[in-house]
C-alpha cells in the first residue's frame, strides 16, 4: 500500500508536468487566435473574443465567452477588471505558476488602449514569454517525468522498508 | 402579392442602451434625471462645460442633486469613449477619422478634438474634447402624404428631396425607402439599393441596419456615394437606388450611370428651394435633361419635416401646402 502511494505520488507529479505543457500550449493558441482576430479582422475586443472562442475548448473557451459577454453588458467596469475577473474564474485552477498567472491576468489592463500596433505588441510580448516557458519545459520534459516516476517508486520502497 | 404595412410614428429608444454608453458619473446623472428618452435628441459632453441635453424641443443641462451643474471632465470623455468603442478604440480609427461612430440602436456618436494631418489628409484625432451622442430619429409614416406623387402601380419617379439642414430630408428619405421596399398601398414592393455613406439612413451597427428600411432593401454602409451607386447597379440589380446628399462631381456621374441602367433614383440635396440648387451647374444640367421627375421641397417651420410642396420635372407645382 505504501509502495503504491509513493509511486502514485511520483506519477501524479509527472502527469502535472505534462498537463502544464498542455496548458501553456493552449494559452499560446489563445494568444495567437486573439492576435489574428485583431490583426486581420481589425475587430473590436468583443468580436475578437467571440470569434476566437469558437476555435478554443474547455476552460479557455469559457473564459473567452465570459469576457465577451461582460464587454457586451457595458456595466461601467474597466476592461482590465473584466478580463482579470473572468480569467480568475476560468483559468485560476489551470497549471500555471503564480508569476505566469499574473502575466495572463494583467493582460486586460494593457489591451484596448491606444492603436492596433499597441494591441499586437502586448499580445506578442505574452506570446514570446509563453513560448520561452514551453521551450524551457520541453528541454528536459521526458527526463523530468521519468525522474518523478522513479523518485515516487523509490520513496514508496523507502517508506515501506522503514515501516517494516 | 404586395403587402401594405400600416404606417405609424415610432421612436423607441432603450434607456439602458444609451446610459451604458457613458462614463459612470454621467451614467448616474442620466439615471437620476429619469428622462423620457422618446423626447431626448442629443447629449453633448464638452470638457470643462456642463452636460447639455437637447430634450423635448429645448436645451437643458444636468446637475447633481443640491449642487451646481455638473462639469464634464476629460476622464469622463475618455471613459465614455471606452464604452462607446467597446474598449476597442483601435478598431474605430477609420470612424474617428470621419468624426463619428455608429452604435447599437442606430445612434451616432460624434467626436471633435485636435485633427492629425499628414500632407493635408486626416490621419486621426487626438485630445478629443467633445462628444455628441445623437439619438436615432425614425418617423415611420412621415412620407405618407407624398408617396402618391412618386409611386404609382407601374411607375416610380426619379425624385430629389431639397431641404435646408435639420429640416428632415434624411428622415423623409428613410421613410420613402421603407415604403417603396415594403410596398405602398396596393403597389408592389421594390428592391431598393441604399448607399449610406455616413451611416445616417440605415444607422448600421456591425453591418446590420438599425433603422427600418424595408424588407427588400440592400445597404452599402460607409461607402462613397459615387462608387456605391455603381457597385449596387452592377451587383444587386436594384429597382431603385437611394442616396443622401448629392453634392460632388463624381456623384453626378454616378447618377447618370444609375439612370441609364434603367434604375430609378431617390436622392436628397441641401437647399432652400429648387432655384437655390439650380445655381449649382450639375443640378442645373440634371434639371434641363429632366432627369428628376419629382422635386420635394421641405422648409423651415416650427418643427422639422414641413412640406412646402412637390414639383414635377418642369418645376410645376403638383402639391402645395
Amino acid at each position: 500500500m505504501i509502495l503504491l502511494s509513493g509511486a502514485g505520488l511520483g506519477f501524479n507529479k509527472s502527469r502535472e508536468l505534462g498537463n502544464r505543457k498542455k496548458h501553456l500550449e493552449m494559452l499560446m493558441r489563445m494568444i495567437i487566435l486573439l492576435k489574428g482576430e485583431i490583426r486581420y479582422g481589425n475587430t473590436s475586443l468583443y468580436d475578437a473574443f467571440t470569434g476566437a472562442a469558437g476555435k478554443l475548448e474547455g476552460k479557455y473557451r469559457e473564459f473567452f465567452l465570459n469576457t465577451a459577454e461582460e464587454i457586451k453588458k457595458k456595466k461601467g467596469k474597466p476592461f482590465g477588471e473584466i478580463f482579470r475577473s473572468c480569467a480568475r474564474e476560468s483559468l485560476d485552477d489551470q497549471n500555471f505558476t503564480r508569476e505566469e498567472k499574473e502575466k495572463i491576468f494583467s493582460l486586460g489592463e494593457r489591451l484596448g488602449y491606444l492603436g492596433m500596433d499597441m494591441q499586437l505588441r502586448q499580445l506578442q510580448l505574452l506570446e514570446e514569454d509563453v513560448e520561452n516557458e514551453i521551450q524551457e519545459l520541453n528541454k528536459d520534459l521526458k527526463e523530468k517525468k521519468k525522474m518523478y516516476q522513479s523518485l515516487g517508486i523509490l520513496l514508496g520502497i523507502l517508506l515501506a522498508v522503514l515501516v517494516a | 402579392m404586395s403587402t401594405y404595412i400600416k404606417c405609424k410614428e415610432v421612436r423607441y429608444i432603450e434607456a439602458e442602451q444609451i446610459e451604458n454608453l457613458f462614463a459612470g458619473n454621467i451614467r448616474q446623472l442620466l439615471m437620476d434625471a429619469k428622462l423620457n428618452y422618446d423626447k431626448l435628441y442629443e447629449i453633448r459632453l464638452r470638457v470643462g462645460r456642463p452636460l447639455f441635453l437637447t430634450y423635448d424641443g429645448g436645451e437643458c443641462f444636468l446637475k447633481r442633486p443640491g449642487q451646481e451643474q455638473y462639469l464634464v471632465t476629460r476622464e469622463d470623455l475618455k471613459e465614455t469613449l471606452e464604452y462607446v468603442t467597446g474598449y476597442s478604440l483601435y478598431a474605430y480609427e477609420d470612424e474617428i477619422r470621419q468624426g463619428y461612430i455608429s452604435v447599437q440602436g442606430g445612434h451616432r456618436v460624434g467626436v471633435t478634438g485636435k485633427v492629425i494631418l499628414d500632407r493635408g489628409r486626416i490621419m486621426g484625432m487626438k485630445y478629443i474634447s467633445c462628444i455628441n451622442v445623437r439619438l436615432a430619429h425614425e418617423v415611420q409614416g412621415c412620407a405618407d402624404s407624398i408617396m402618391s406623387y412618386i409611386r404609382t402601380q407601374n411607375w416610380v419617379a426619379n425624385t430629389l428631396i431639397i431641404s435646408p439642414p435639420r429640416c428632415g430630408k434624411t428622415t423623409l428619405l428613410r421613410d420613402i425607402i421603407r415604403q417603396l421596399s415594403n410596398g405602398w398601398a396596393d403597389t408592389q414592393g421594390l428592391t431598393v439599393g441604399v448607399v449610406d455613406e455616413r451611416s445616417e439612413l440605415a444607422g448600421c451597427y456591425q453591418g446590420i441596419p438599425q433603422n427600418d428600411l424595408g424588407m427588400r432593401t440592400d445597404v452599402l454602409d460607409c461607402c462613397p456615394k459615387s462608387e456605391g451607386m455603381q457597385m449596387l447597379v452592377r451587383s444587386m440589380s436594384p429597382d431603385v437606388v437611394a442616396v443622401d446628399e448629392l453634392g460632388c462631381e463624381e456623384d453626378f456621374k454616378a447618377v447618370e450611370t444609375v439612370i441609364h441602367c434603367g434604375c430609378k433614383l431617390i436622392a436628397t440635396a441641401h437647399g432652400e428651394s429648387l432655384e437655390d440648387i439650380l445655381d449649382q451647374p450639375f443640378f442645373y444640367r440634371l434639371m434641363s435633361e429632366k432627369i428628376f421627375e419629382r422635386y420635394i421641397i421641405l422648409g423651415k417651420n416650427d418643427q422639422a419635416g414641413y412640406l412646402e410642396g412637390v414639383l414635377d420635372e418642369n418645376g410645376r407645382i403638383c402639391l402645395k401646402q
